[in-house]
């Protein structure tokens, strides 16, 4: 039925957590990574109800070095977070969700609540045919499969063998769309999961702008807006690009990578002013000067939020902060402790140099 | 010397500030230990078949995971004493282990003013002690003289048996002596020169435990005593 073997979707089946909606979400936006294009489902992990990750490879499998590489990769990108799933990769986007979903059920039928992750299985793995899977696998909904188990029907050879009109009769039009789904006659109902938008923040000069101090004003006003974006969305920053378009001259782009996540405009400030003050401004006799400085957020991480505690001496570093004040988004002093080091780092690289804090060798 | 000293201010930040996690700045690459220093307890295994006691939490890898390491310029005063007053004002560090040498009397003044709260050790170099030690000031609350006193180099039976230990290093052995301290009351004049052996790095004690300190004392005389027989 399908005409060529290569892998061009991969089916991904968290199993154990059994993530909520936002969870699942996060990590279809994670997979981002692999492919611009990715499908998520939710379930509520029941019988022929589980979730599902659906990705779209068609494109993506030479980036990544093949399929038994990145499916390496995913299965190495999920151990790490803990989570269990079953993952299967095929050249039909029905079977691949089958057999994942397939596996998923043996995964749970086989390992106890709490038991270490099996091995992922290999991509040549869950080639059995695919009339011999269960109904589940057909993800059809627990009633179809209960009414299909009264009458004996367990696997999807069995149901294929039933004739369309009597299963459109009895279930509905749902049935007979899974099974085309899982032979190929019919496309996956594929919904791609909108790629997040970065916070980001802009200043516009109505001129080309060689002025130094204004210069430093506009940044430190994007900064700012950048800041209340990420606010807004109780983020903060790991790392910025930074990108100021010059008039007569290339633009300067550069990305700064942060030690721990922020939203401190003070501390951002203090990170990109040496690499502000170095960029060549241009001429402004000869019409060059600054157009726009535009700031990215590329990559966020979580800042501890909540009621602010007192911390010691937990502003940000060279301030000179000293004595018993509030230390906003510090959950406790490891938190201070944290993130005042993380801001060093950042104050040092900023001046020193990339490379100029290390950790001593292991 | 150093890292016994960083090592007693991780230990006293754990005991008064319990889960902080505050860490440790080594700054400039004079100042930067051997990764493996910073672990303790390397030797217990050894050690242990020897009698000494064995604890079960050893290794001890805190100061290794709490460290960071800075390097700056070796010919760029200004960077390096700006790195070394940034971390010591950082709340995040508990200790400050500086290569300070070449910096004036305002620059250690400065450096004093902004460890508040900070342990700060900079480390002086013998080329400030070649006659003109007298003459270079420092706001330093102490002043250490450190020198490498007899160790087991200095024994032939000891060397022997630390070649055949192979990778495990000898014990070094340092001799301190307090050269000034300004507003503690205390007289440097009246101060004996101790002698810290790696052991106090093993133990993570500030003294040494007096049967090291016996055989200590014990092992500088026959070295003294071969040197005379050489000598002879």
């Amino acid at each position: 039925m399908h005409a060529r073997a290569e892998p061009w979707f991969a089916a991904i089946v968290p199993v154990r957590p059994v993530p909520g909606p936002a969870a699942l979400r996060r990590m279809a936006e994670r997979c981002l990574k692999w492919t611009p294009r990715v499908h998520a489902e939710h379930g509520d992990g029941g019988a022929g109800d589980w979730p599902l990750i659906l990705l779209d490879l068609r494109g993506c499998l030479p980036v990544h070095g093949g399929a038994p590489r990145l499916h390496e990769r995913i299965a190495r990108a999920f151990a790490r977070r803990g989570i269990e799933h079953a993952c299967c990769m095929d050249a039909c986007a029905g079977a691949a969700v089958a057999r994942a979903t397939a596996h998923a059920m043996d995964m749970v039928a086989s390992g106890a609540p709490g038991a270490p992750a099996p091995r992922p299985a290999p991509v040549t793995a869950l080639r059995v045919p695919l009339d011999r899977l269960a109904i589940e696998s057909l993800r059809i909904g627990a009633d179809a499969c209960a009414a299909l188990r009264e009458v004996n029907v367990r696997t999807v050879g069995e149901l294929r063998a039933i004739g369309r009109a009597a299963l459109a009769d009895r279930f509905g039009p749902a049935v007979g769309m899974r099974l085309d789904q899982a032979s190929g006659a019919r496309a996956w109902d594929f919904v791609p999961v909108p790629h997040p938008d970065p916070p980001r923040a802009a200043f516009e000069f109505a001129s080309p702008c060689a002025c130094p101090e204004a210069t430093a004003l506009a940044v430190r006003r994007a900064i700012d807006d950048l800041c209340a974006a990420l606010a807004a969305r109780n983020r903060g920053v790991r790392a910025i690009a930074v990108r100021m378009e010059r008039a007569g001259l290339p633009a300067v782009r550069g990305t700064v990578h942060l030690g721990v996540p922020t939203r401190d405009a003070a501390h951002l400030w203090a990170v990109l002013r040496p690499r502000v003050e170095r960029v060549h401004l241009g001429h402004h006799e000869l019409g060059q000067g600054i157009e726009r400085i535009a700031l990215v957020a590329t990559r966020t991480g979580r800042v501890p939020d909540g009621t602010g505690v007192l911390v010691p001496g937990a502003g940000p570093a060279g301030t000179g902060a000293r004595g018993i004040r509030a230390a906003p988004g510090a959950h406790g002093p490891a938190d201070g402790a944290r993130r005042a080091l993380g801001e060093l780092v950042d104050q040092l690289v900023a001046r020193l140099g990339d490379g100029a804090v290390r950790r001593p060798a292991t | 010397m150093l890292v016994q000293l960083a090592w007693r201010a991780v230990l006293q930040d754990d005991d008064g500030h319990p889960g902080r996690g505050r860490h440790v700045a080594w700054v400039g690459r004079a100042a930067w230990p051997m990764p493996d220093h910073l672990v303790r307890g390397l030797r217990g295994p050894v050690t242990a078949m020897f009698g000494a006691a064995r604890v079960p939490s050893w290794p001890d890898a805190r100061l290794h995971d709490r460290s960071i390491l800075v390097d700056v310029p070796a010919h760029d005063d200004g960077a390096r004493l700006w790195a070394i007053e940034q971390a010591a004002r950082c709340p995040g560090v508990c200790a400050v282990v500086a290569d300070g040498r070449g910096l004036s009397m305002p620059a250690t003044r400065r450096l004093q003013l902004a460890a508040a709260g900070t342990l700060l050790l900079s480390m002086r170099g013998p080329e400030r002690r070649a006659g003109e030690r007298r003459t270079v000031p420092s706001a330093c609350a102490t002043r250490w003289w450190v020198t490498p006193a007899a160790g087991v180099r200095e024994v032939p039976w000891l060397r022997a048996m630390h070649a055949l230990a192979g990778r495990i290093a000898p014990e070094p052995a340092w001799s301190v002596r307090l050269e000034r301290a300004k507003g503690l009351g205390i007289d440097p004049d009246a101060c004996p020169e101790a002698v810290a052996t790696e052991w106090w790095r093993t133990e993570g004690v500030p003294d040494a435990p007096a049967r090291v300190h016996h055989a200590h004392v014990r092992r500088a005389a026959r070295a003294e005593s071969l040197r005379r027989a050489r000598a002879s």
